[in-house]
């Protein structure tokens, strides 16, 4: 009888070695199954209280200005900007120095902010929600929310979060399939290639646009 | 009669100017690859041209009438425009073998062209069948046909070699443009003028983003362009999931 004959003769009691393992692999699945799904779950809570945030400025009234300094804030607290500056710059990253790295993802974040704003929309009678998460590798998740804006066909929001040390953060956005930080990427690259490579002139004018 | 007949001139005026972009609309060499931009000296002068016709005409055009506009006839002119379109829609659904959108978008076009007082309301979307378009590019699509080279198209805007011959096509073929008395394809063109800059005027924030904010609109609009159709035909599987760890080097 081979190793799996237990598992194929359904109507047989296992034998008590075989139901001690058994029990001890199914506490050990379900408990691996629990902390993954309450990871999962941990993503889903970093985007609910993010949408919570974004659902809150919608029709506040704020000017435009207030309203990029509260998306600034959200993603100072939730998004990984390390991540996120490092990956849009790419490999020019490597040869900054700690001063550059650091002008470069607070004015990545401001430019960020100005720019999502009207991308988002944020403007509007409207709201999002969420409608599924999932895994997608052992630190990284994926939490798909949709769009309910009136007049207006839904469109999907794909927030890609990674598990750092212990926290949730978000590290790209995907708005209708269009792919922020992958545009990002090419776009800085343009930028920092008119520039001839000057990494501090690019931080000076990200700054400024957005 | 004979106004329409100029409109007629004026509209193959303006096809003839797409005359380059559709030639290489219709070149097959290039329908698999869709990464670079074989045409991009053209693409940027055909987008420069767009960038100047949205400066001076269509976004002072769909600010006035966004301002003079209330905003339940806006989303009744939206309704019919979208009405307007569904038998193009079928006819598409059909060629796609999806007889099941082909009778929910009959059954749309039915309720909302009599109930819906000509398309005016979208009672069929309170009933619970909502909308959902297609195109020939899409049937192309899903014949396996790859989206080619990146084009812009002049007056229509970013499309690809696959999605050119796909309007073309819908143009040509549309079921409306032959069945429609004169008048009434006139009036259908109105109405499909005025929602066009109706949704200019409702994308406004997100369109000047796009179009004025950056260094560089025209790879903005190209990168937005394709991935939001893929995402459109392919839907999730297009979404590339870039790794967070990709550079890491500390």
């Amino acid at each position: 009888m081979s190793e799996s004959g237990p598992l194929l003769r359904t109507g047989l009691a296992p034998n008590r070695r075989q139901a001690v393992s058994g029990a001890i692999a199914l506490a050990l699945s379900s408990a691996l199954a629990a902390r993954a799904s309450a990871t999962e779950a941990a993503a889903e809570q970093l985007i609910t209280k993010v949408i919570g945030l974004i659902n809150g400025l919608l029709g506040s009234g704020r000017s435009e200005e207030e309203l990029a300094r509260d998306l600034e804030s959200v993603l100072a607290e939730f998004a990984a900007s390390g991540i996120i500056a490092r990956t849009a710059l790419g490999p020019p990253w490597r040869r900054a120095s700690d001063e550059q790295r650091d002008g470069f993802s607070s004015a990545f974040r401001r430019y960020l902010a100005k720019k999502y704003l009207r991308r988002l929309p944020l403007f509007g009678e409207g709201r999002y929600e969420i409608v599924e998460s999932r895994r997608v590798k052992e630190r990284t998740f994926e939490v798909v929310s949709y769009s309910h804006f009136k007049g207006r066909d839904p469109f999907s929001l794909r927030w890609h979060v990674v598990r750092l040390e212990n926290e949730m953060l978000i590290f790209n956005l995907v708005i209708n399939g269009v792919n922020m930080l992958a545009v990002e990427q090419s776009l800085i690259r343009d930028m920092y290639g008119r520039r001839n490579g000057d990494l501090d002139l690019l931080i000076a004018d990200l700054a400024e646009m957005g | 009669m004979i106004q329409f007949a100029r409109k007629r001139a004026a509209l193959f005026g303006i096809l003839a100017h797409c005359g380059i972009a559709l030639a290489l609309a219709l070149n097959p060499s290039a329908l698999q690859a869709s990464s670079g931009d074989p045409f991009e000296a053209t693409n940027r002068a055909f987008h420069r041209f767009n960038h100047g016709l949205d400066r001076f005409a269509y976004r002072p055009l769909a600010h006035a009438y966004g301002a003079v506009t209330p905003n339940f006839v806006m989303d009744a002119i939206g309704n019919m425009s979208v009405n307007i379109s569904v038998p193009g829609v079928v006819f598409n659904n059909l060629l796609q073998f999806d007889l099941e959108s082909a009778l929910s978008n009959s059954a749309r076009f039915t309720i909302n062209s009599t109930i819906g007082l000509g398309g005016v309301l979208d009672v069929a979307a309170s009933m619970g069948v909502p909308r959902q378009s297609t195109d020939f590019g899409e049937t192309l699509h899903k014949f396996g046909i790859g989206s080619g080279a990146y084009l812009v198209l002049p007056f229509a805007g970013p499309s690809s070699q696959r999605d050119a011959a796909g309007l073309l096509f819908d143009l040509a073929f549309n079921p409306v443009n032959h069945v429609l008395p004169r008048d009434a394809l006139a009036a259908a063109t109105a109405v499909k003028g005025l929602d066009f800059l109706g949704s200019r005027y409702r994308n406004s924030a997100f369109l000047d983003s796009l179009l004025y904010e950056g260094e560089d609109s025209y790879t903005e609009v190209k990168l937005y362009y394709e991935q939001n159709r893929r995402y459109r035909l392919e839907g999730a599987y297009s979404v590339e999931f870039i790794d967070p760890f990709g550079l890491y080097d500390e």
